[in-house]
């Protein structure tokens, strides 16, 4: 009984990441009417796979990863595959880092991979001939996701929090 | 082990599905429409409180600015005194002269009205999901408007949603004409508010202000409808501003529109098409 308990709430742990990301997925599609003044938009699903994935991996498996980048890219209309295997690639690097590492070195890293997706990205349309979005525009896109990841990480945070509680209490 | 081996099968599907995207994209574009359709319930407890909230907020705005705005419309009204009254002199004008031509007008265009679900901007896509699909007529490439001009054109229809591009999307292409001019051009999106005017034969002689209109090259969309006004942007290019309003999207037309038959060759009454020789003259004289 004893080792089938960590599977179950790695099991719960995940419906919340899988929840959160579709929470975050419709927010994003909220018709705010953003879309067209040129304002950048955060990736927010991406930032949550990073918090998550930083924090808690063992209930984060790849396949789950990759089925929500996949989700967000069908959703949001953004090249599909390419969206999913840069989140997949960020967190499985992610996953490998050491717990405990202070706040901001984590914020600096995960800015300068959310970075590296991006442009990953824009060279494989390069690559590819696809239709291509402005540099400047994919750049600032990838600072403003940046920006947001301590909103995220704070969030994961909670929602762990409220987790180990409800499993002190129990 | 088998870690890397999942790793390394998830990198080759998603390379297979970005090729394939790359490649056939009508039929990524199905699926895409099929995710759509399926998780379009949860978008409608999302779609409306958003819309009332920004509603709520332009409200307030235009409490706060309301004499100004009085003033702006009042402008607004006398200016568009004048332009009434030429509008019923051109139509009569137009009557008269229509009577004397015989006109035949083609068929007043159909259209449906759906909400505005859902938009995704950012650097990769401007599109938006609309709550109308197959069932209610809508068919792909159709185009959208709203109250007053293009917003873009239908690039996926599902069951009862369907995907809408906008003009602002980098894969945006619509053949245009600038009325005052007549030269035609391509309307090219490259997600920035307003579009880049591409193509245009003599852009020296484009002036800020004219009008764009589609121009129903392609088959694709409907010639006339009204697309926006041309400005310049800082590094001297042309730049269209949509007439639509994107800001405050909240209902889309869709046109369903049927491009006009082409004629080719002559009509079974007539015959088969004579091979061309000078030579048959005199036997068709006879």
């Amino acid at each position: 009984m004893s080792d089938t308990t960590p599977i179950l709430r790695h099991a719960f742990a995940a419906v919340v990441l899988t929840t959160l990301a579709a929470l975050l997925l419709a927010v994003s599609l909220m018709p705010l009417r953003p879309a067209t003044s040129g304002f950048a938009v955060p990736d927010l699903v991406l930032c949550l796979a990073c918090a998550w994935a930083l924090r808690h991996p063992q209930s984060a498996p790849m396949i789950l990863m990759f089925a929500i980048g996949l989700i967000a890219d069908l959703m949001l209309g953004r090249p599909v595959g390419l969206g999913a295997l840069t989140l997949l690639l960020i967190t499985e690097v992610l996953r490998r880092q050491p717990a405990g590492v202070p706040f901001l070195l984590e914020w600096v890293f995960v800015s300068l991979l959310i970075l590296l997706g991006s442009l990953a990205q824009l060279g494989v349309l390069m690559i590819t001939f696809a239709a291509r979005p402005d540099t400047m525009m994919v750049l600032i896109n990838a600072v403003v996701t940046a920006l947001c990841y301590p909103l995220l990480a704070g969030a994961v945070r909670a929602a762990l929090r409220i987790g180990r509680g409800r499993r002190q209490t129990e | 082990m088998t870690r890397q081996v999942i790793l390394g099968l998830l990198i080759i599907l998603s390379v297979a599905l970005f090729a394939l995207w790359r490649i056939d994209n009508p039929r990524v574009e199905r699926l895409r429409m099929a995710v759509a359709d399926a998780v379009f319930p949860a978008f409608d407890w999302t779609s409306r409180p958003a819309a009332t909230l920004t509603r709520m907020a332009e409200d307030f705005e235009s409490y706060v600015r309301v004499y100004e705005e009085n003033q702006e419309l009042r402008r607004e009204v006398q200016d568009l005194r004048g332009w009434r009254e030429a509008a019923i002199q051109l139509e009569q004008r137009n009557a008269r002269l229509r009577a004397l031509n015989n006109v035949r007008l083609s068929p007043q265009m159909r259209f449906v009205t759906g909400e505005v679900l859902t938009d995704t901007g950012g650097p990769f896509s401007q599109s938006g999901l609309v709550n109308v699909g197959r069932r209610n007529g809508v068919q792909d490439g159709a185009a959208a408007m709203d109250g007053l001009g293009l917003v873009g054109r239908v690039s996926g229809v599902g069951e009862e949603t369907s995907r809408i591009i906008y003009l602002t999307d980098i894969n945006s292409r619509v053949p245009v004409v600038l009325q005052r001019t007549g030269q035609r051009a391509v309307v090219t999106g490259d997600n920035t508010g307003m579009p880049l005017v591409q193509f245009v034969e003599a852009p020296e002689r484009v002036r800020p202000g004219d009008r764009v209109m589609t121009s129903g090259d392609g088959r694709v969309l409907p010639p006339d409808l009204l697309v926006g006004v041309v400005v310049r942007d800082s590094e001297n290019r042309l730049r269209v501003r949509p007439a639509a309003e994107y800001a405050r999207l909240e209902f889309v037309r869709i046109l369903n529109f049927r491009p006009p038959q082409s004629v080719e060759g002559p009509g079974g009454l007539i015959g088969a098409a004579l091979p061309a020789s000078p030579t048959e003259e005199g036997v068709v004289n006879e």
